[in-house]
């Protein structure tokens, strides 16, 4: 008897895992690198609600969605950073997938200031694994992902090769054009110099020539990812994809990183058998409270720690989400604290949180809105006392809001730092003559 | 159908008809506009617009009216956002006669006219 479409659908999702090592394993990887990229969108929270304009991915609700805000983002997107850590660390999924689709996607959809299409392919991929994680009642009550959902990012992952491999059907891509274009690092543009003379050719034609092969490749990529025999091939030739992707320079953030990731899935079975032994457990359901309890007081705790103006909100948010979201187990306590404390130290790294501050004052500098520019440079000057062109910026700010006497201490300050230093002089007069 | 089978079928659904929008329903009035569609290094990406534009005959700086975020996404030639941004102009200039030019020079060197500075926005917007 032939089978028909339903039962080869059922078939398909319900098959059991050829090597189930592979799902912890990318869920472990996968969601520490999303943590990292989505750590990383923190100094450009402060682009939103700038001026209070908007246009969001569905503009015909722009008349009913609030305006997002620089605070209403940068909570969303610590929010997102901390559920990913806690997801790669063992978090039962049942509550906390949905709550980072939910977080995820609104920080990505409310606003086209964000048109990363990988963003765009998180928010799908968290989606689609919230569902395997919240309709079937077996990973409901292990506070698993079910494995129908890999499956179902496997075959988003063949859709969008098959979408990118369709785009390139246009002669502008085949001709070499658009690559070329884009390709601007050095040792490649060389490369291509030294082929095209060895081939006697014009260096467009080899650039048209790889322009042929990724539309071929992602063709093919397209259809390996369906297809399980082909994984042992797809794997390694996927990561060298990626990587000469990255290697290449082309502008697309943390693209490379997160799809290495999610390769995971194809990864040969002995490797993936080896390396699953370093993934975490799901943390249990049944056990004491205080330690849910005593988590979400210091994951609330931590967030005080954080270097943006306080919030507690957020405060609040992280630590009923920890209560939720934490198995009450002595491990699982430790874990909720380990992602919390990783957030915060991420969120202080670098010139991250100054930088947040300054994108906000300069332009709001630029637009006119000079009180609200001074506050944010005070911000800048409050985590980087050091911050020379800070200083400078705060001083000129001050003064022409007719707070001259709160100005001079900057100025004087950017002086003994960089005496001389034509700015800091000019700014330090005009506050001095605006004082007399 | 399980609930299970319904999920995966809408998705699966959205993610064949969302980017076929931009090959079989594309407005030709904004035809840079590739969100949803898995059009990676595009050819479209690589437009480059220029908006001029005017109010009662004097040149408006846009970096002065919304972020310059903003202003790269109409250097795209997204129009939903060069939409808003004459909205937003109309509404800061009341009573503002807004003209607009954007033209956007391909990567072939095709040159295309999106917004022609003939009427005035703020009587008709875009």
């Amino acid at each position: 008897m032939s089978e028909t479409f339903a039962d080869r659908w059922a078939r398909f999702w319900d098959s059991p895992e050829a090597e189930p090592a592979r799902l912890p394993l990318t869920r472990l990887l996968f969601f520490a690198a999303l943590a990292l990229d989505t750590g990383q969108q923190l100094v450009h929270a402060g682009r939103y609600g700038a001026g209070r304009f908007n246009v969001s991915h569905l503009p015909s609700l722009d008349g009913i969605l609030p305006a997002p805000t620089a605070p209403g983002i940068l909570l969303l997107t610590l929010t997102s950073s901390l559920l990913c850590l806690r997801l790669a660390l063992g978090a039962r999924a049942t509550l906390a997938l949905p709550a980072l689709a939910v977080s995820l996607g609104a920080a990505v959809l409310w606003s086209q200031l964000d048109s990363y299409q990988h963003h765009y392919l998180m928010v799908l991929v968290c989606v689609a694994l919230s569902g395997a994680a919240c309709l079937t009642p077996e990973a409901r009550r292990a506070g698993e992902i079910a494995p129908w959902g890999y499956k179902l990012v496997r075959v988003q992952i063949a859709v969008v090769y098959a979408w990118a491999a369709v785009a390139k059907l246009d002669g502008r891509w085949l001709s070499g054009q658009t690559l070329d274009a884009q390709l601007q690092v050095e040792w490649a543009r060389t490369f291509i110099n030294t082929l095209a003379e060895r081939l006697a050719v014009a260096p467009v034609s080899v650039v048209a020539a790889g322009a042929v092969a990724v539309m071929v490749v992602e063709a093919l990529f397209a259809l390996a990812w369906l297809t399980p025999r082909l994984w042992p091939l797809l794997w390694p030739l996927g990561l060298l994809f990626h990587g000469s992707v990255e290697a290449l320079d082309l502008k697309i953030g943390q693209f490379s990183l997160l799809m290495i990731t999610l390769y995971t899935l194809v990864m040969p079975a002995t490797l993936a058998r080896a390396l699953g032994r370093l993934t975490p457990n799901v943390e249990p359901a049944e056990g004491a409270w205080a330690w849910r309890l005593g988590a979400g007081l210091v994951v609330g705790a931590l967030g005080l720690a954080l270097p943006f103006a306080q919030d507690w909100g957020l405060v609040g948010l992280w630590a009923l989400l920890t209560l939720a979201v934490t198995g009450p187990s002595p491990s699982a306590a430790a874990r909720a604290v380990l992602s919390a404390a990783l957030v915060v130290g991420l969120s202080r790294s670098g010139d991250l949180a100054r930088d947040y501050y300054r994108f906000i004052g300069g332009d709001a500098r630029v637009r006119g809105e000079l009180p609200a520019a001074a506050a944010a440079y005070a911000e800048v000057v409050r985590l980087d006392p050091d911050y020379f062109s800070g200083r400078v910026r705060l001083c000129q700010l001050l003064t022409a809001v007719d707070r001259a006497q709160e100005a001079m201490p900057h100025c004087e300050a950017a002086l003994r730092m960089n005496p001389g230093q034509p700015d800091a002089v000019a700014a330090e007069a005009a506050a001095r003559a605006a004082l007399r | 159908m399980q609930a299970r089978d319904l999920f995966i079928a809408a998705f699966l659904l959205s993610q064949l008809l969302l980017p076929l929008r931009w090959y079989a329903l594309r407005d030709p009035a904004d035809p840079y506009d590739e969100r949803f569609a898995w059009r990676m290094f595009s050819p479209e990406r690589m437009v480059r617009c220029t908006a001029n534009v005017r109010i009662d005959g004097a040149p408006v700086e846009l970096g002065r009216e919304v972020h310059s975020a903003w202003i790269t996404l109409v250097e795209r030639g997204r129009m939903d956002v060069v939409g808003a941004v004459t909205e937003r102009l109309c509404l800061t200039h009341p009573g503002g006669d807004l003209r607009l030019s954007l033209t956007c020079r391909e990567i072939d060197g095709a040159v295309t006219t999106l917004v022609e500075p003939t009427t005035n926005l703020c009587g008709a917007p875009p």
